[in-house]
């Protein structure tokens, strides 16, 4: 399978084309993960006004109390649902649970740095650091492998 | 909880091979010719056991703080000592000198601060090459 990437200036939206002979299991998984990448999710900003995030600029959702809040890179955003609906959703955009109450998103994790008793330490694209518990590093680490 | 209790079942039975094979190994070495009871093929099991107690809060609680984790490595090093002193007393008992009973005691400790040194490094070494791979996995998303 050879993959041919041609940036554009005259294109309004990102279209992907598979040229194919026969189409197969492999082409169908493909076609399921990128189906499955959510683009924007909705989040109130701190001024309470409805704003539409763009997934792949979150950099961590944290749970706290019964609230979920989405973190970019210069905004905090309140969204409404529960964390593992947020889990559910963003799962294919590489954003996966750090802790019982933090999902985090693996691309923009700058660095790792190992913590006592299997936990890892990641260091955000922003500076910020979050903790990744023993029970979920195991998922980080073999998704960041199979990546 | 149930993934914990799986591990620490598995982690048990790793626990109890190692402990029959270090009896074995002190005992064939400076104890050849005694004679034991039936009743001590139980040993590793309760050995065993007793070695996992401090460990038990690993496999329940997640993120302990790092005073509770040295606090915690701290109590399995003393049960380790005070298990495999007293396993040796009730084998071997007067067969073997002071100094297999000096020279075991200091073999366990170089043997914990070893698997900590390796434990880290082979870490460390995982974790440099999950951050090689974060930097093309960023530079691809960028690209």
């Amino acid at each position: 399978m050879r993959l041919i990437k041609r940036q554009s200036n005259d294109v309004n939206e990102t279209v992907i084309t598979f040229e194919y002979r026969k189409w197969n299991d492999e082409l169908e998984e493909i076609v399921g993960f990128i189906k499955g990448k959510k683009e924007y999710i909705s989040g109130y900003n701190q001024e309470k006004a409805l704003c539409n995030i763009k997934v792949d600029d979150i950099l961590y959702f944290e749970a706290v109390g019964e609230l979920v809040f989405a973190y970019t890179d210069d905004a905090v955003y309140e969204v409404k649902m529960r964390l593992y609906q947020a889990e559910e959703q963003v799962k294919n955009n590489g954003i996966l649970r750090a802790s019982k109450s933090m999902l985090v998103n693996i691309r923009k994790i700058d660095s790792l740095r190992s913590a006592l008793n299997g936990r890892m330490m990641a260091t955000m694209v922003n500076g910020e650091e979050i903790m990744i518990s023993r029970a979920y590093s195991k998922n980080i680490i073999g998704y960041i492998k199979s990546a | 909880m149930e993934n914990g209790w799986k591990k620490f079942l598995s982690d048990y039975i790793l626990v109890q091979a190692e402990t029959t094979l270090s009896i074995g190994i002190i005992g064939t070495i400076f104890a050849r010719d005694i004679k034991v009871s039936l009743s001590y093929f139980f040993i590793p099991a309760i050995l065993g056991l007793f070695y996992m107690l401090p460990c038990l809060v690993l496999y329940f609680k997640d993120d302990l703080k790092v005073w509770q984790i040295v606090l915690q490595r701290f109590i399995e090093w003393i049960m380790i000592e005070v298990g495999t002193m007293y396993t040796m007393k009730i084998l071997f008992g007067e067969v073997i000198s002071k100094a297999v009973y000096i020279a075991a005691f200091i073999s366990v400790s170089v043997f914990m601060i070893l698997t900590t040194v390796i434990s880290d490094l082979l870490e460390k070494k995982e974790i440099n090459d999950l951050n090689t791979k974060l930097k093309n996995i960023r530079e691809k998303g960028d690209a």
